[in-house]
């Protein structure tokens, strides 16, 4: 886990991605209790995606972005909070990296402010970075 | 929580080493707030359905969620936009420890509902 004497502004935490196809998203709505259509039904989606098709869903992605934050953090209870702005609609199939960058520390309370984010290898601002910050408890 | 940490690609909800307590990964708060759309179709007088997107989430934690946890979650509307095409609600839910009523976790979100023309 990350220690006070060892972080500084502009690090990057270490970044992963994942692949969201339809099984993904199936198994996140079972999981979640999410069961809007817009992420399983195709005549649905056709009629109301903003895309058009079929999206992942929004708090799937954020999930993914609690994910790294989490194993970088070095625990759950390490995330103080995490506030994110979903910007681009995800369709189903893509290729999605998360990642974070400490933009701002707090001596007095140890803990560091990141910028986070997801993106799709399109370039679709999934998680916007500019709008999405969480907060982490720091050794 | 098994299932929801399988989902997000989560290896398993971590244990905290000092108390042997498993912690919820923080966006399975989803799971009892933001997720509960049966909750919020069930008041017919909002009109809310299926016609929508996630704009924000925010989570704020006072404290970890765990295994074991019983919440009392209370949703509140403060604030909603209605535009021409499309209403902004925004709905935050406070989660309180159900036998002590300390705060455990905050939800804020928003839902964008698409209006058909």
């Amino acid at each position: 886990m990350p220690r006070w004497n060892d972080v500084e502004v502009g690090q990057q935490i270490p970044p992963d991605s994942e692949t969201l196809d339809q099984a993904r998203l199936i198994a996140y709505a079972a999981a979640s209790g999410d069961l809007n259509p817009l992420h399983w039904d195709p005549d649905v989606a056709a009629e109301v995606s903003p895309t058009g098709g079929i999206i992942a869903h929004g708090m799937l992605n954020m999930g993914h972005v609690s994910r790294v934050l989490t194993r970088w953090a070095g625990g759950p209870e390490r995330v103080l909070s995490l506030a994110v702005t979903f910007k681009a609609p995800c369709p189903v199939g893509s290729t999605v990296t998360y990642g974070g960058e400490i933009v701002g520390l707090d001596e007095q309370a140890r803990t560091a402010t990141l910028a986070v984010w997801a993106e799709t290898d399109d370039g679709a601002r999934v998680v916007d970075r500019r709008s999405s910050r969480a907060l982490v408890q720091l050794d | 929580m098994r299932e929801y940490a399988a989902a997000t690609g989560v290896d398993g909800p971590a244990r905290t080493a000092e108390r042997g307590e498993v912690v919820a990964p923080p966006t399975f708060a989803a799971c009892f707030t933001i997720g509960r759309f049966d909750a919020l179709f069930s008041d017919p007088e909002l009109g809310a359905h299926w016609n929508l997107v996630h704009g924000s989430q925010e989570y704020v934690f006072h404290r970890p969620v765990r295994v074991g946890d019983a919440l009392a979650c209370t949703p509140r509307i403060t604030d909603l936009r209605a535009r021409s095409r499309l209403d902004v609600l925004t709905l935050e839910i406070d989660c309180v420890d159900a036998d002590d009523g300390a705060p455990v976790v905050t939800s804020r979100g928003t839902l964008i509902f698409f209006n058909k023309e």
